[in-house]
């Protein structure tokens, strides 16, 4: 497999996730270690030679799935498919009472995930609507329904977080940095998919309201999911003697979200 | 599905031999015949930690293959195209050699207690030599003196023996990459 990453991207994208580097004795090499674990990876130090860091490339995605304690189930191809790209994987998950899934309860599921991320970020963080190109589905996961819907940050919050860690790395290395606000609103609407959740396994009519207001639910993710009316709410009384429960959960980057606490 | 099995008896008695040798240190041993790792030159594995792994290119000849290989007092001289193999500080040769041919009945000796008596003269013998040689760009091309050959030869020093000492030294040297590279 070859994998089309920039050793320039590669190490900065190392620094962002708090690793560091030593040059090797016979100073052709950089060896970037945490403090965390007793892997590491190398580069070439010499940036041109394009063949050394091709030659390290497959070892050193290994290391940082291991260091980056990635979820087991992420091969070297989705790793930098999904993290060394930039995106957050929002997964839906799905049990079921028979072999299959309905098409209709499916896509209603992916587009109230992403319909909702949508007006998410829009209302509580008065960022522009993001454009449906920055949605993917990925591969479903063997063995269960497992569909992950990967987002995209666009390019300018990617260049506005890079400048902040450029500016960091003048001053001082790791130091606490403040978190980006597109950064912040995926966290927050993850929170709100764990809370939805708990939400799910008590859905009584009676007790709705009140679960909503106890739980500080954010009412467009409510709304988009649970409101009696709307259509996943609709979809699933219609199959409810197929599925027999679907939930939604985040999962955040492990490079971007180094050290930042929203 | 990868097709990982061997068929050649020297294929068998190479990746034998690391395999056992991987046992008396207890570490792990992967093989890769049959996989993507084949296919960029990997054989097998060998690591105490995943992803410290020491990459073996395993390779066994009989003495009597003329063709392949050759030795003086201090180098063994094998027909090997290494500019194939990408460098890599992970990654070695590992060379079994075997006596002749014709010799193949004796390559292998097992005598067990339910054979002998005497339990010092029981066990089992490998009639092989065993080298290494790292495949990282700093190794030797040549030829043996005298000699009007042309192929693809790799100058392996006879003290590069393969043995439980010197893998354990590889791993060794792949856990602390700093004094390696």
């Amino acid at each position: 497999m070859m994998y089309n990453i920039n050793q320039f991207q590669f190490e900065k994208d190392l620094y962002i996730a708090g690793f560091d580097y030593k040059v090797s004795n016979s100073g052709n090499f950089k060896i970037w270690r945490r403090k965390d674990s007793n892997l590491y990876l190398v580069t070439p130090q010499d940036s041109n030679d394009i063949n050394s860091f091709e030659n390290y490339i497959e070892d050193n995605i290994c290391s940082l799935i291991k260091i980056l304690n990635v979820n087991k189930d992420y091969s070297n191809d989705e790793f930098v498919d999904i993290f060394i790209n930039k995106k957050y994987p929002i997964n839906s998950r799905i049990e079921t009472k028979s072999t299959t899934v309905p098409s209709d309860y499916l896509f209603t599921l992916l587009t109230s995930t992403m319909k909702s991320y949508r007006y998410f970020r829009e209302y509580n963080y008065e960022y522009k609507k993001m454009g449906t190109k920055n949605f993917e589905v990925g591969h479903s996961k063997k063995g269960s329904y497992k569909i992950p819907i990967l987002v995209s940050l666009e390019e300018d919050v990617l260049s506005d977080f890079e400048s902040q860690i450029n500016i960091m790395s003048n001053t001082l290395f790791h130091q606490e940095r403040e978190p980006n606000p597109v950064l912040k609103s995926i966290v927050e609407f993850s929170k709100s998919l764990d809370k939805l959740n708990n939400l799910d396994k008590h859905s009584e009519s009676t007790k709705f309201i009140d679960i909503v207001m106890e739980n500080k639910l954010n009412s467009h993710i409510v709304e988009t999911f649970l409101s009696v009316n709307r259509s996943f709410q609709k979809v699933r009384e219609d199959y409810k003697d197929l599925i027999k429960h679907s939930y939604i959960e985040f999962e955040s980057n492990p490079i971007l979200d180094f050290d930042v606490n929203p | 599905m990868a097709d990982n099995s061997l068929t050649d008896p020297k294929d068998m008695f190479s990746i034998a031999y690391l395999q056992m040798l991987t046992a008396h240190i207890k570490h792990s041993f992967v093989d890769c015949s049959g996989t993507s790792k084949d296919k960029k030159g990997v054989d097998c594995e060998v690591f105490k930690t995943e992803c410290l792994e020491v990459y073996f290119q395993a390779k066994c000849t009989s003495i009597s293959s003329k063709s392949m290989i050759e030795e003086d007092e201090n180098y063994i001289y094998y027909n090997f195209d290494i500019k194939k193999y990408k460098a890599h500080y992970k990654k070695y040769l590992a060379l079994i050699i075997l006596p002749a041919d014709a010799e193949f009945e004796q390559w292998l000796e097992t005598n067990f207690l339910f054979e002998i008596k005497d339990p010092n003269k029981s066990g089992l013998l490998l009639k092989a030599r065993a080298f290494y040689l790292p495949i990282n760009g700093s190794y030797d091309l040549g030829k043996p003196p005298n000699s009007n050959r042309s192929n693809n030869l790799v100058k392996i020093p006879k003290t590069n023996i393969l043995n439980q000492n010197s893998l354990l030294k590889m791993v060794e040297l792949v856990e602390n990459p700093e004094q390696t590279l």
